[in-house]
């Protein structure tokens, strides 16, 4: 349990946590629209920097074998059509367990600089549909930097029970993918950098350090998801 | 009067077994060859089924069949009605679109039923439900109340053009106009009345079993009514002959109304058991309860209080838009207006009242009674102005009441919108309850809270509520499908032991222990020999159930009147054995007595004689000692209370901590005080839930169950709860024989308004105008901080 210094408490601590029983509190409202309700489409800002040249990490996501391979849980990744994917992906979200059929599809593509990822899946947990604007950039130095933005709207159970982990998931998944993908590819990946590292538990942390703009969220680099930074201030 | 009778606390029969462990609830039954019913849910909000693939399901291991809408349909079952017919105030009645036990082409919310799967195990029909492939649509949703309206929201129901079931209204509304030209004041409040989820500790759960030899069906329910879920499965959904389908619901634990409805499930579980040919059980888990139990509340109102210069009330005008979830439920319809806007009144004189309601479609659960059931929702619109009157106005919050309290000599009280009071004590109570609060101390230890940098803030709420559901006269005449007596059954046996049959059945609120206490007490005879039996339709001849806290008003009252016809005939029998004429023998306490002498004979006695009538007034009256009553009140029941709630917050991280809370109740009679105290704690923990801490959100785009984990939705518990000063003032009831009014629900109903006016009242200096309900850290740290910035610039 977070022990506050003095003077005033950071009130976005209080946000995460409802009192010294540490049950989280009640979303602000939304039973009417003056409530600006919390909206669970979720948005994920990532960069990594992978010790990988540009054009085989290109060809390496457009290949469903490599995928199939890194993305964990992946049970089938088949091509329909050129750029059509049938897949099924068997996850754990907490206490769910979430084994979803869907299609991929990639559009915009602009090789081997960027394209869109959509993605579409059902399953007995529920449904995951968003898009992922992936875009890749040498660094001069035989590698390059994957930096995305992803989008989702899930619902059902996965909603219901897990909508207060996925934030965590999908980081840890991100993260999975890009050390096996790495791993994959011959080379050694590259921590995804300190916050990673640092999951959601930092918040009592900030709180301590006095940080009130602790939740600032989105940073330059690594990984966006709202998180706490430890130190800053 | 015995050590067990009326009026005495003594302790709970049933908690003995409660307590070890051995009580009998729905799940803990079990029958040869039994198989489990897992249901598939919509995860969408509003989708359009475009086809169900089930075959994969239907071979997974241990997977006996799958059934879908179109299966019910093909057999003829029917759709889920609604028991109260509201007619519009356009004369229209109601919109009442099907509601189907599972869906057929649409899914209206996240959690709707699509599909049932029954397996030898439950993870087994759990795991194969996974299987079943449902081809969605998606669809736009509407969740929030206040949007179902809005000409471009998507539409709930297709031939619905505007999502609007009815526009309802009460009282009269020139008169109120009339009443608002002359005022000299005008006050307004618009609130939020939150959406709660029931959380009854005890999930729902439903076996059925069907005996082809006799064509018979069981069904075991965990519910507050069996006799009503017999009546609407047989007449309405599954057309089954009211005598081939028999009812029970054992111990349940925890309904606060979400158990009063037939839902989807019993009716598919009874309907495929004899397709299957073999009992099914459901249990809901607790992700289930949250997404598919009726929820409760969700209002959006404004009101206004017209007023004279001194603050009399001169008329009252209150528009409320209520959120009816995407089908309605059993009694959905009468919430939001029978027992809400006829309880506009409170304890006030006000002259002129008028109420309209507009119940909507959304896209969310289907939103029912919940413990207060619309007069909570009254209660909160009327005490949340009556003390922003009494600011706006200068007045302390218990000057105002006083000004406009009906007096203790006026009853009965013809209210303007339709009640007739019987009798009550307001002043009486507001002063108790300000003695026992201590009030006259608050400014001390006001100024002692600011000294630690915390803001301290005393809130009043005097709500009335009408109990005793009901006369069936009038609740017929405003729309009920059904009656709303109740049974009872006394059966003397002949060795001196009774058995009660009751048609209310207790979900927590101790019936075995209160019933027994009356009956042991009439008859004279020991508390121990006496057994309640409820909550069976083979078993009990018939009842309405338990909820809008009839049981003992009612079903109490029926109970009284087979004691006296018990009394009556023994009285017969007792003067044929005492050789003597039946006007010359007197009954007290167990006892008949040829008056003036001391020749008497016991009650036990008598029975015996009833059954081995060997000395027997044959040709009078027959053998036996078994006498039902049903009994049909004239009136509601009026209890009434005032509560008052103090609060410290800080206003640094807008915690709001209860310091004390207050509750003085007039109950009428009170047959266990002990009882009626728990019954006022857990309302009050219930109030004080939906003041702080409950809130049910749906995800305004996604239409998705935001709040559907404990990690979310945010139950009250101990430590969030001061010590109650509980006390009461009984004025009894004037028209039913125990003279009680019912106390089930008075703590939900008058605890939510004191809270959030004491929040306000600590605030106010700050600048703080409005809070809506739940005052979490968060929602009284940015009011604050609005109030800041508002005064900054």
């Amino acid at each position: 349990m977070p022990v506050y210094p003095t003077g005033r408490r950071p009130p976005m601590a209080l946000l995460q946590r409802k009192s010294a029983s540490g049950r989280q509190s009640f979303y602000n409202g939304c039973t009417s629209r003056r409530g600006t309700g919390r909206s669970p489409p979720m948005e994920m800002t990532s960069a990594r920097h992978l010790p990988i040249e540009r054009d085989t990490v290109w060809d390496a996501l457009n290949d469903p074998a490599v995928l199939q391979a890194c993305i964990p849980g992946c049970e089938a990744m088949e091509r329909l059509e050129a750029d059509v994917y049938e897949t099924a992906v068997t996850t754990r979200v907490g206490p769910v367990k979430a084994r979803f059929r869907g299609h991929i599809r990639i559009t915009d593509a602009e090789p081997p600089e960027r394209y869109t990822l959509s993605f579409e899946g059902q399953g007995g947990a529920g449904f995951a549909k968003g898009s992922a604007d992936v875009e890749l950039e040498a660094d001069g130095d035989g590698g390059c930097h994957i930096r995305y933005v992803a989008r989702a709207k899930v619902g059902g159970k996965l909603a219901q029970v897990g909508s207060r982990l996925l934030d965590g998931t999908a980081r840890k998944l991100s993260d999975q993918f890009f050390d096996s993908f790495t791993r994959h590819l011959g080379g050694e990946p590259v921590p995804a950098g300190e916050e990673a590292a640092s999951d959601g538990n930092d918040a009592p942390a900030a709180a301590e350090s006095g940080g009130d703009d602790a939740a600032a969220g989105a940073s330059g680099s690594g990984h966006g998801w709202k998180f706490w930074k430890r130190g800053e201030s | 009067m015995s050590e067990t009778g009326i009026g005495k606390a003594i302790e709970r029969r049933e908690d003995e077994r409660f307590l070890r462990g051995q009580g009998r609830y729905t799940d803990d039954l079990h029958f040869p060859g039994e198989v489990a019913a897992c249901f598939v849910r919509s995860p969408h909000a509003h989708a359009r089924i475009r086809g169900i693939d089930a075959e994969e399901a239907r071979r997974a291991p241990g997977v006996i069949a799958v059934y879908t809408g179109a299966d019910l349909a093909a057999d003829g079952v029917g759709g889920i009605p609604c028991g109260w017919l509201i007619t519009g105030s356009d004369g229209s009645p109601m919109h009442e679109p099907p509601h189907y036990p599972l869906a057929r082409d649409t899914v209206r919310y996240v959690g709707d039923h699509v599909a049932v799967v029954i397996a030898e195990s439950f993870w087994q029909a759990k795991d194969a439900a996974e299987l079943v492939e449902v081809d969605y649509e998606m669809l736009e949703a509407v969740t929030a109340t206040a949007d179902a309206l809005d000409p471009g929201a998507p539409k709930v129901h297709e031939d619905l053009p505007d999502n609007r079931c009815y526009t309802w209204a009460l009282g009269d509304a020139d008169a109120t106009d009339a009443a608002f030209r002359q005022a000299s004041h005008v006050s307004r409040v618009d609130i939020v009345n939150n959406r709660l989820i029931p959380n009854a500790i005890e999930p729902r759960a439903v076996i059925a079993t069907h005996s082809p030899g006799e064509d018979r069906y069981t069904l075991y329910t965990s519910s507050q009514n069996p006799h009503l879920i017999r009546m609407v499965m047989c007449a309405f959904v599954l057309a089954i002959p009211e005598h081939k389908l028999r009812v029970v619901a054992p111990d349940v634990g925890g309904g606060f109304g979400s158990k009063i409805y037939h839902y989807a499930e019993e009716a598919v579980l009874t309907w495929a058991s004899k397709k299957v040919g073999r009992p099914i059980r459901w249990t809901a888990e607790r992700s289930e309860s949250f997404l598919s139990d009726a929820h409760g509340r969700d209002h959006v109102t404004t009101a206004e209080m017209a007023m004279d210069e001194q603050g009399h009330f001169l008329g009252l005008r209150v528009k409320t838009t209520a959120n009816l979830g995407a089908y309605l439920s059993l009694f959905a319809s009468c919430v939001p207006t029978i027992l809400y806007a006829t309880l506009l009144a409170g304890q006030y004189r006000t002259p002129q009242i008028h109420c309209e309601v507009t119940a909507v479609f959304t896209h969310t659960a289907p939103v029912d009674a919940y413990r207060g059931a619309g007069r909570p929702e009254a209660t909160y619109v009327l005490e949340r102005l009556v003390t922003q009157a009494a600011w706006d106005m200068g007045l302390t919050q218990d000057e105002i009441r006083r000004r406009n309290f009906i007096p203790k000599d006026a009853f009965p009280y013809q209210t303007p919108v339709a009640l007739t009071y019987d009798v009550g004590d307001y002043e009486a109570t507001l002063e108790r309850a300000m003695e026992l609060a201590d009030v006259a101390g608050f400014e001390q230890r006001r100024q002692e809270s600011e000294r630690r940098g915390r803001r301290r803030g005393l809130g009043y709420s005097t709500y009335i509520e009408a109990c005793g559901l009901a006369p069936s006269r009038i609740a017929g005449a405003l729309g009920a499908r059904a009656g709303l007596y109740e049974s009872g059954q006394i059966r003397l046996h002949p060795t001196g032991k009774v058995t009660v049959f009751t048609g209310s059945h207790s979900h927590g609120q101790g019936h075995e222990t209160t019933f027994a206490q009356i009956v042991s007490e009439r008859l004279g005879l020991p508390i121990e020999d006496v057994e309640v039996v409820h909550g069976d339709t083979d078993r009990v001849p018939f009842g309405m159930g338990t909820y809008g806290s009839r049981s003992l008003a009612v079903g109490g009252s029926a109970l009284m009147r087979a004691l006296d016809k018990i009394i009556a005939k023994s009285k017969k029998i007792a003067a044929h054995m005492l050789e003597a004429s039946e006007d010359d023998v007197e009954y007290d306490n167990g006892v008949f007595r040829i008056a003036g002498t001391d020749r008497q004979l016991a009650m036990a006695e008598v029975a015996f004689s009833a059954y081995v009538p060997h000395n027997y007034p044959l040709e009078e009256v027959e053998p036996g000692l078994d006498e039902t009553a049903f009994y049909d009140p004239s009136n509601f029941t009026y209890p009434a209370g005032s509560h008052i709630c103090e609060v410290e917050v800080d206003p640094d991280t807008g915690r709001v901590e209860i310091v004390s809370f207050t509750a003085v109740d007039d109950f009428g009679n009170v047959i266990n005080p002990m009882i009626v105290e728990g019954q006022v704690h857990g309302g009050l923990a219930q109030g004080i839930g939906q003041a702080l801490l409950e809130g049910c959100v749906y995800d305004p785009d996604s239409g998705q169950l935001v709040t559907g984990t404990y990690m979310d939705y945010t139950m009250p518990r101990a430590d969030d709860l001061p010590s109650f000063r509980v006390d009461m003032h009984g004025t009894p009831c004037t028209h039913n024989p125990l003279g009680v009014k019912g106390c089930g629900e008075a703590g939900a109903i008058g605890a939510p308004p004191a809270v959030i006016n004491a929040v306000l009242d600590a605030l106010r200096p700050l600048g703080v105008e409005h809070l809506d309900m739940p005052a979490t850290p968060h929602r009284v740290w940015q009011a604050i901080q609005a109030a800041r910035g508002r005064a900054a610039a």
